[in-house]
C-alpha cells in the first residue's frame, strides 16, 4: 500500500472536514488495528493528536498540496478598515480674535436717525476685497464632512442673541438687532437674515466634504435718534448637521 | 469538526500490543511533524506532506493563526484628518512555507510567486459612493521576531487589481520561507466623508 493510497482510503473512511490536512492524517492513521477495543484507544489518540494539529483553513489560513493545487494556490484575506470622524470647522473673523464691526457716528452727527442705510465704519477683521461692500465685513469659513454621518445634503447655520433682541447701552430706546441686516458678499454661504433666531443652510456637495468661505456685510438701518453713547450687543452663530 | 471511525480503516492481523507500541510510534511521529507557534525559521504553518506544498498565513503579529477574519484598522480622531501618514493596528504577519517536490519526476525549478489583490478602493458603509482610492495606502516590512525568512516581501503600495510578487526558486531548500511582518499605512492627504470604509485585501500564494 503506498502512502498515496492510504491517504486517499482513510480520508474517506474517517474524516468528514476539510479542516484537517489529510496529509497529517495518513502519518496518523497508517497503523491503525484491527481490534475492536483499539477504536477508543485510536478514536482517543486521535483526538489528542487532532488538539495540537494546527487549525487550518481558517480565514487567515491556507494550505495546498500537490502541483495542480498550489497552482491554484493557497489563499487568505485581509480586511482594511478606516473610521474617518465628523467634524466641522466654522471660522468667523480672520483676526483670530472675536470679531467686532463698528458703526461710528461721531464724525458725522448730522446723520444720526437720517434713514440712510450704511455699513461699519471699522472692524477687527483684515479690510476685504470687493469693492464697497465688502469694507468691514467679516470672513466666515466652513469646513466639513460631516455627511456622511448623517447622510444629509445640508449644514445649518443659527443665529442667536444673548441680549433680548436689544443692545445694551445708555437708553431705555437702546437700538433693536431689527435695525441691523446682512447679506453675503461672494454668495457662496447664505446669513440668516433675521437676526434672532433664524437659520441658514450650506449646501453640501455628493462628496460628503465641504470648504466653502465667504464674507458677511453687516449694516445698520439708522432710523432712529438715539441717546448719545455706545451700544454694544453680541451675535452667537451656530454650525451643526443634521 | 466532525470525525468518524469507520472499520474501513481495519488493518487486520496486528495483536494488541504491537497495535498498542505502534499507536504509541505513531502519535510520537504525528506530534514531532506538528509545527508549534514559535519555530526557529518561522511561525506560522509549516508545509505538509513530501509533495509539493504551501503554506500561507496573514494574522496580527502575536495571535498569527487566529481564528477571525483579519482586519486592520485606521481610527483617526478629527485633529488628525489630512495631517499626513498615520499607520493603523495591528502589525500584520505574511508568510509563505514552499515544500519543495522531491524526488526524480520534481521540476527542474520551483518558483513561489504571492499576489496580492486589492479592489479599486475601501467602500463606505452603508454604500453612498463615497470611496478612499487603495491608492492611498502602502505598507512597511521588518523581519519578524522569531522567524528567519529566505526572501523578505518587499515593501509598496497597494493598487487595484493583482500584484504579484516572485519569490524566486526555492533553490537547494526543502522547505523556503518567505514574508515579513507588515505596517499598513493610509496617506492621510484627503479629506473624506465621515464613517466607515472597508476594502478585502487577498493575498495568494502559489506555485508555477
Amino acid at each position: 500500500m503506498t502512502a498515496g493510497q492510504t491517504e486517499g482510503f482513510f480520508c474517506k473512511g474517517f474524516v468528514k472536514s476539510d479542516v484537517i490536512n489529510s496529509r497529517n492524517f495518513t502519518q496518523l492513521l497508517q497503523f491503525t488495528p484491527r481490534v475492536e477495543t483499539m477504536k477508543k484507544v485510536v478514536t482517543a489518540s486521535l483526538l489528542s493528536a487532532l488538539a495540537f494539529l494546527p487549525q487550518q483553513l481558517l480565514a487567515s489560513q491556507a494550505t495546498c498540496s500537490g502541483p495542480i493545487a498550489c497552482s491554484a494556490g493557497a489563499s487568505a484575506n485581509l480586511t482594511l478598515n478606516v473610521v474617518i470622524p465628523a467634524y466641522i470647522r466654522f471660522q468667523l473673523g480672520d483676526s483670530g480674535l472675536v470679531p467686532a464691526i463698528n458703526f461710528d457716528y461721531s464724525a458725522a452727527p448730522a446723520t444720526v436717525g437720517d434713514g440712510t442705510t450704511t455699513g461699519p465704519s471699522g472692524s477687527t477683521d483684515t479690510a476685504l476685497a470687493g469693492g464697497a461692500t465688502a469694507t468691514h465685513s467679516v470672513e466666515i469659513a466652513v469646513e466639513s464632512n460631516t455627511v456622511g454621518v448623517n447622510n444629509a445634503g445640508s449644514l445649518t447655520i443659527t443665529v442667536n442673541l444673548t441680549d433680548g433682541g436689544i443692545l445694551t447701552g445708555v437708553s431705555t430706546t437702546n437700538p433693536t438687532w431689527a435695525e441691523f441686516s446682512v447679506a453675503s458678499v461672494g454668495g457662496t454661504i447664505s446669513p440668516p437674515l433675521v437676526l434672532d433666531g433664524d437659520t441658514s443652510l450650506i449646501t453640501v456637495p455628493g462628496t460628503g466634504f465641504t470648504n466653502v468661505t465667504d464674507n458677511w456685510a453687516f449694516s445698520y438701518a439708522n432710523t432712529k435718534v438715539l441717546a448719545s453713547g455706545t451700544y454694544t450687543g453680541t451675535l452667537t452663530y451656530t454650525v451643526a448637521a443634521f | 469538526m466532525l470525525f468518524r471511525a469507520s472499520k474501513k480503516g481495519v488493518v487486520p492481523g496486528v495483536r494488541i500490543r504491537k497495535t498498542t507500541r505502534f499507536m504509541t510510534i505513531s502519535f510520537l511521529t504525528v506530534l514531532s511533524l506538528i509545527p508549534f507557534g514559535s519555530h526557529s525559521d518561522h511561525i506560522g504553518i509549516a508545509p505538509a506532506g513530501q509533495r509539493p506544498s504551501i503554506s500561507l498565513v496573514v494574522g496580527p503579529v502575536g495571535n498569527e493563526t487566529a481564528a477571525a477574519v483579519i482586519t486592520y484598522d485606521f481610527s483617526l480622531t478629527p485633529n488628525l484628518l489630512n495631517t499626513g501618514i498615520v499607520a493603523g493596528t495591528p502589525n500584520i504577519l505574511v508568510e509563505v512555507g514552499f515544500r519543495k517536490a522531491q524526488g526524480g519526476g520534481a521540476p527542474p525549478t520551483q518558483t513561489v510567486y504571492l499576489d496580492i489583490s486589492a479592489p479599486t478602493g475601501l467602500e463606505q458603509t452603508p454604500p453612498n459612493g463615497n470611496t478612499i482610492p487603495i491608492s492611498e495606502f502602502s505598507w512597511t516590512v521588518t523581519a519578524p521576531v522569531g522567524s528567519i525568512h529566505d526572501v523578505t516581501l518587499p515593501a509598496g503600495s497597494f493598487s487595484s487589481g493583482t500584484t504579484p510578487f516572485h519569490f524566486g526558486d526555492a533553490g537547494a531548500n526543502q522547505v523556503f520561507w518567505m514574508g515579513g511582518e507588515l505596517t499598513i499605512n493610509y496617506s492621510n492627504n484627503s479629506i473624506y466623508a465621515s464613517g466607515s470604509y472597508s476594502g478585502t485585501i487577498t493575498y495568494t500564494a502559489y506555485i508555477l
